[in-house]
């Protein structure tokens, strides 16, 4: 085994947490469902690690739903988000997608949603069907809490996401307006598969039919999710039709900053995901517009 | 550094010794005897570890030993008591739903914690839930007709016990 830390520290409160990743610094690694940390230890990523600090028992795992938003505790798994009704609203159902498509249940019992957002991986599905949200993050520092936009912390560089001490403690998800419609796509190359690409949008609609704001986010493997394309601003101020749905699209597949690797050229994924896109935005119209 | 942990195993309360980065699998084959979960692939991606943590499936080879410490653990081992077979053992075995083997208790475990939430799931269901367990050598038919036969017989038990209950 070459992941050998000398204590596996079990905090009870998220003072306790900030208080022993401040001491430790990076000979500590944080754990809330293990997935990631675990990946890295088997690669030998983690040899300079000290200690665990495993948050299972802080008690950040939960889903309140409020008036006006819903929180959801940093250690609340993907199979909690799945058993919650309120996200297979029309305006949410972009995160309860991108949850039903992580495979399978052993991975879904145990990833949680801040290690979803903390890891980093662009390929995280959970990620680009949150961004959509205009999702606020709590972040708590031995200097007290911050809040963060999802968007600015996921574009941030992996290093300067948290500041030495900071534990992400939860997330606040907006409940929409009426006439807000989302979803979520991925591509995948089999029913385990981590996305090859994958999009997540959320559109808003007045009550004539015209797109008020648009937002959408493109990820997957070799898509470097810190410069993504712009919003589909063909999409604004209209009504849906083929052809803003073409140009905005278009605008985004050509912008997506993605690498060829061996899943598929930066051609392909720029073709491939001027596809999702659209399939996207058409299902989260229809659900924004939908009585 | 060691650390006691104290959990339940199958039914029976257990105390043992983890190391600070050692997983459950290893804390089960290793410390336990219980060679049931299978070490495949290491990275949660073959399923032949696949245990019940607190009645969920998770894959042991990804699982920190010290979490299952206030916890209940269920091995393929502790999954029917005595010497009868549960329901998808046996039809595992009736419906030639096991070859080489590797995979087999990984895919019970996993059957067994779907089917524990989901008693009358339809053929896609089943296999959706086991997407998450490789089999090299059935290509999964067999699999499938055996949860499906093990769906009938914890069903018609179940409606057994129901009937016999006190109006």
């Amino acid at each position: 085994m070459v992941f050998r830390p000398n204590e596996y520290l079990r905090p009870t409160s998220i003072e306790e947490t900030v208080a022993l990743m401040e001491r430790y610094g990076e000979a500590a690694v944080l754990i809330a469902g293990s997935i990631t940390v675990n990946e890295l230890a088997k690669r030998g990523l983690l040899s300079g690690v000290e200690k665990v600090v495993d948050i299972e028992r802080v008690g950040l795992s939960w889903i309140r739903i409020e008036p006006s938003e819903i929180r959801i505790g940093a250690a609340t798994t993907y199979t909690d988000i799945l058993r919650t009704e309120a996200f297979e609203s029309p305006e949410l159902m972009s995160i309860h997608e991108a949850v039903r498509s992580i495979h399978p249940d052993q991975v879904r019992n145990i990833g949680t949603v801040g290690g979803a957002i903390c890891s980093g991986f662009p390929f995280l599905d959970l990620l680009i069907g949150l961004l959509p949200h205009d999702v606020e993050l709590a972040v708590v520092g031995p200097g007290g809490e911050r809040r963060i936009g999802l968007d600015r912390f996921a574009l941030a560089g992996l290093d300067e996401r948290l500041d030495r001490g900071e534990v992400l403690k939860e997330l606040r998800v907006p409940r929409a307006r009426a006439g807000k419609g989302s979803a979520f796509v991925k591509y995948g190359q089999t029913g385990l598969d981590l996305a090859v690409l994958n999009c997540g949008v959320a559109l808003q609609v007045d009550g004539t039919g015209v797109i008020g704001t648009a937002r959408a986010f493109a990820g997957g493997k070799g898509v470097d999710i810190t410069a993504p394309p712009r919003c589909p601003a063909a999409l604004v101020g209209r009504l849906l039709s083929e052809a803003a749905l073409d140009a905005a699209c278009a605008e985004m597949a050509t912008a997506l900053p993605a690498a060829s690797d061996p899943r598929g050229s930066a051609a392909f994924k720029r073709y491939t995901i001027k596809r999702l896109l659209r399939e996207a935005l058409r299902t989260a119209h229809g659900r924004a517009v939908a009585p | 550094m060691k650390q006691s942990i104290a959990f339940e195993l199958n039914g029976d309360g257990v105390r043992a010794e983890a190391e600070s980065g050692q997983l459950l699998l290893f804390l089960l084959r290793d410390t336990f005897g219980l060679q049931g979960a299978k070490r495949g692939c290491d990275y949660g991606g073959c399923g032949a570890c696949t245990v019940l943590v607190n009645g969920s499936a998770v894959y042991s080879c990804m699982y920190p030993a010290m979490r299952a410490d206030g916890k209940t653990v269920l091995t393929i081992e502790g999954l029917s008591p005595g010497n009868e077979l549960h329901p998808l053992q046996k039809a595992f075995h009736e419906h030639w739903a096991v070859q080489c083997g590797f995979c087999s208790a990984g895919m019970i475990m996993a059957a067994k914690a779907f089917l524990d939430r989901h008693p009358d799931p339809d053929e896609r269901e089943i296999r959706e839930a086991l997407v998450g367990n490789l089999c090299v050598c059935t290509g999964y038919v067999k699999i499938v007709e055996a949860v499906q036969e093990a769906v009938r017989v914890i069903g018609a038990v179940d409606a057994g016990h129901r009937g016999a209950a006190p109006a």
